[in-house]
C-alpha cells in the first residue's frame, strides 16, 4: 500500500476510535429502560445467555464465580417477568463443569425448590460426561434405539415454591385461600434451564449425523438394500430441538464476562449453536461503558451482567417486528 | 440485504421500485468490495421463506431475478473486470424453470475466473443447507462402506458455500435494523465472524455504512 494511501487509512482509524469513545461516553445519558416488570407487548418465552470472556485475565475460579452469578440474576429476573425457558451457553465451557454447584444453588435458596415428589420427576438429564479426546464412536449395537444422543445439552427444571399439598388452611381469609389454590393450578414461576456447552454447537449436528449414519448401516445390513438415503429438514429439527437438545430462543443477549478494553467490540455469537438461532432476536451492547478515566488494567468487575441491560433486551424485542419471509 | 420494501414505502415508490433500487446498491457495494479486493461475497438475494409472499410481488421478484441474471450474461463487466466467479447457492429446484435457465447460463459465463466469488444466495435458507450437508455427509459415509464417525469438518465440507469454494466468513452484514439472521449462513457466522446490524436501509447502503465496518474488521485482524 502506498505512503499517502496508508496515511489515510490511520487517519480514518483515529477518527472512528474518537467517535467510538464518544458514543462510549455519552451512553450513560441515554434513556433509562422500563422497569423489570412494566407491561411489555411481546415478551420471549425463551431467552438465550450466550457469555465470552475475551481477555485472559481472569482465572478459571473468577471466571467460574461470575459465570455463576450471572445465571442466578437471570434467573430471577425470568421469574419476574415470566420467561420459562432459559438458556445458558458459555465460550469457555465453565458452566459444564459446575452443573452441581448450579443445582445447589437453586436447591439452597428458599423458594427455588419444590416440594418433595414434584422435583426430579425424570424431567432432568444427568450432566453430559465430559466430552473426551477421542472420537464418540462405539461398536454398533444390536438394539439402537435406546442409545441417547449425547447432544451437550443439560436441562433442569427449576421449581418455584408451591404450596405443601398436605398443610391444613390455618386461616379463614377468602382471599388468600383463593391465592392458594390459583398458585396450586399455574406455575408461573417454573423455569426451564437448558446449559449448552461447545459441544452442543456445530459438534452436536455431527452427533445426530453420525447417529442416522449408524442407523443407515444397521438397516441396509438388515434388509440389504441399498436405497439412496434420504432426510429431511424436520428430521434434523426433531433430533437437534427434541428432548436432547433445545429449541430455538426468541431473544439471545450477549454478554461479555470481563471489561473490554476497547471502546467498540462488534458482535459475534462464540460458537453458539448454529441450527437455533434462525430467527432469533440479537441483543448486545457494542460499546462499553466508557472506561473514565481511560484505565485499561482495571479489574473493576462492573462487567457483571446487570438488570438494567436485561430490561433494554427486553424494550428492543418488544418492538421488534417479525415479518417471517412475508 | 433488507429494506426495499420499507424503503419503496418511504420514497412513496412501488415495492418493485424498491426491489431494482436495491439491485443497484448491490452493484454499487459489490464494486465497493471487489475493489478492496475482497476474496468472496455472499448475499441473500431470495429467502426460501419469500415464497410465502403475495403471488403478485413472488411473481415479480422472479421476473427481477430472471432478468438480472440474463443481463449479467450479457454485460458481465463487473464480473469479467475483477474476475469473479458466480454460484448461484440455493435450493433451485423450487424456481421456475425459467429462472433456473438463467442461473445456470450466468454460472457458465463466470466460471473460467477465479479472483474472486460472488455467492448469490437464492431460494437459499441456511436450515436447508445444513440439511443438505448432512445428508451429503451421511451419504459419503455410506458409500466409505465402513461406518466412521461424522465430524463437523465432514459436514462443513458439505455445505454448498464451500463447496462453491468460499472461504470461512469473517463479516456479516443485515440492513434495515433488524437484528436477526433469518435463517442465513448460520454455520457459517456462528464463529468467528463479525455480525454487523445496520439501520440503514439496503436500497440507500453505501461507503459510509460500510466504512466502519470495514475498519471493525482490520482493527480484529491488526489484533490477532
Amino acid at each position: 500500500m502506498s505512503g499517502l494511501a496508508s496515511c489515510v487509512l490511520y487517519i480514518l482509524h483515529a477518527a472512528y476510535w474518537l467517535y467510538n469513545a464518544a458514543k462510549s461516553i455519552f451512553q450513560q445519558y441515554i434513556d433509562e429502560p422500563a422497569p423489570l416488570d412494566a407491561e411489555r407487548s411481546k415478551l420471549p418465552q425463551h431467552l438465550a445467555l450466550v457469555l465470552y470472556a475475551d481477555n485472559k485475565s481472569l482465572d478459571t475460579e473468577s471466571l467460574k464465580e461470575r459465570t455463576l452469578e450471572a445465571v442466578q440474576n437471570l434467573v430471577s429476573w425470568c421469574r419476574v417477568v415470566g420467561v420459562t425457558r432459559l438458556s445458558v451457553y458459555d465460550r469457555h465451557d465453565v458452566l459444564a463443569g459446575a452443573i452441581a454447584d448450579i443445582r445447589d444453588m437453586f436447591d439452597a435458596s428458599s423458594g427455588d425448590i419444590s416440594d418433595g415428589s414434584l422435583t426430579d420427576s425424570g424431567l432432568e438429564f444427568p450432566p453430559t460426561p465430559p466430552p473426551s479426546d477421542g472420537t464418540d464412536s462405539r461398536p454398533v449395537s444390536p438394539n439402537q434405539k435406546s442409545r441417547k444422543l449425547q447432544l451437550g445439552v443439560t436441562t433442569l427444571e427449576l421449581h418455584a415454591r408451591q404450596d405443601r399439598p398436605k398443610r391444613k388452611s390455618s386461616t379463614n381469609k377468602p382471599a388468600l385461600r383463593r391465592r392458594r389454590q390459583s398458585g396450586r393450578d399455574a406455575d408461573p414461576k417454573n423455569l426451564t434451564l437448558h446449559i449448552l456447552t461447545q459441544r452442543s454447537s456445530k459438534a452436536a449436528v455431527a452427533t445426530v449425523a453420525s447417529s442416522m449414519l449408524r442407523t443407515s448401516f444397521a438397516r441396509s445390513r438388515e434388509t440389504k438394500q441399498n436405497e439412496e438415503f434420504r432426510m429431511s429438514l424436520e428430521d434434523l429439527k426433531a433430533a437437534l430441538e427434541g428432548e436432547h437438545g433445545f429449541p430455538p430462543p426468541d431473544l439471545m443477549i450477549v454478554h461479555s464476562l470481563t471489561q473490554r478494553k476497547q471502546y467498540k467490540v462488534p458482535l459475534e455469537l462464540y460458537g453458539f449453536p448454529p441450527w437455533q438461532i434462525r430467527l432469533t432476536e440479537i441483543y448486545y451492547d457494542e460499546h462499553p461503558r466508557a472506561l473514565w478515566p481511560t484505565n485499561r488494567t482495571s479489574q473493576n468487575p462492573t462487567s457483571a451482567l446487570d438488570e438494567i441491560e436485561f430490561r433494554r433486551a427486553l424494550d428492543i424485542f418488544a418492538s421488534a417486528e417479525m415479518r417471517l419471509g412475508r | 440485504m433488507d429494506g426495499n420494501r420499507r424503503y419503496a414505502r418511504s420514497k412513496n415508490k412501488l415495492v418493485k421500485h424498491g426491489h431494482s433500487d436495491g439491485f443497484l446498491a448491490l452493484k454499487r457495494v459489490l464494486a465497493i468490495c471487489f475493489r478492496l479486493n475482497v476474496k468472496c461475497v455472499s448475499t441473500y438475494g431470495f429467502a426460501i421463506d419469500n415464497f410465502k409472499r403475495s403471488p403478485e410481488e413472488v411473481e415479480a421478484l422472479m421476473d427481477l431475478i430472471e432478468e438480472k441474471l440474463l443481463e449479467i450474461c450479457e454485460h458481465g463487466d463487473l464480473l469479467e473486470q475483477y474476475g469473479v466467479r458466480l454460484n448461484v447457492v440455493g435450493n433451485t429446484a423450487l424456481f421456475p424453470e425459467r429462472v433456473r435457465a438463467a442461473a445456470h447460463k450466468a454460472e457458465a459465463i463466470s466460471r473460467h475466473n477465479d479472483k474472486a466469488i460472488l455467492n448469490l444466495c437464492m431460494p437459499y435458507a441456511s436450515s436447508d443447507e445444513m440439511t443438505t450437508a448432512v445428508q451429503s455427509a451421511i451419504r459419503n459415509g455410506l458409500a466409505a462402506g465402513e461406518y466412521r464417525d461424522i465430524t463437523v469438518d465432514d459436514i462443513d465440507s458439505q455445505l454448498m458455500t464451500t463447496l462453491g469454494g468460499s472461504p470461512p466468513l469473517d463479516v456479516l452484514i443485515r440492513t434495515s435494523g433488524v437484528k436477526r439472521l433469518s435463517d442465513f449462513l448460520l454455520w457459517q457466522c456462528c464463529e468467528n465472524t463479525q455480525l454487523q446490524f445496520s439501520p440503514t436501509y439496503w436500497p440507500d447502503f453505501g461507503l459510509w455504512d460500510f466504512l466502519p465496518m470495514l475498519l471493525d474488521y482490520q482493527r480484529k485482524a491488526w489484533a490477532a
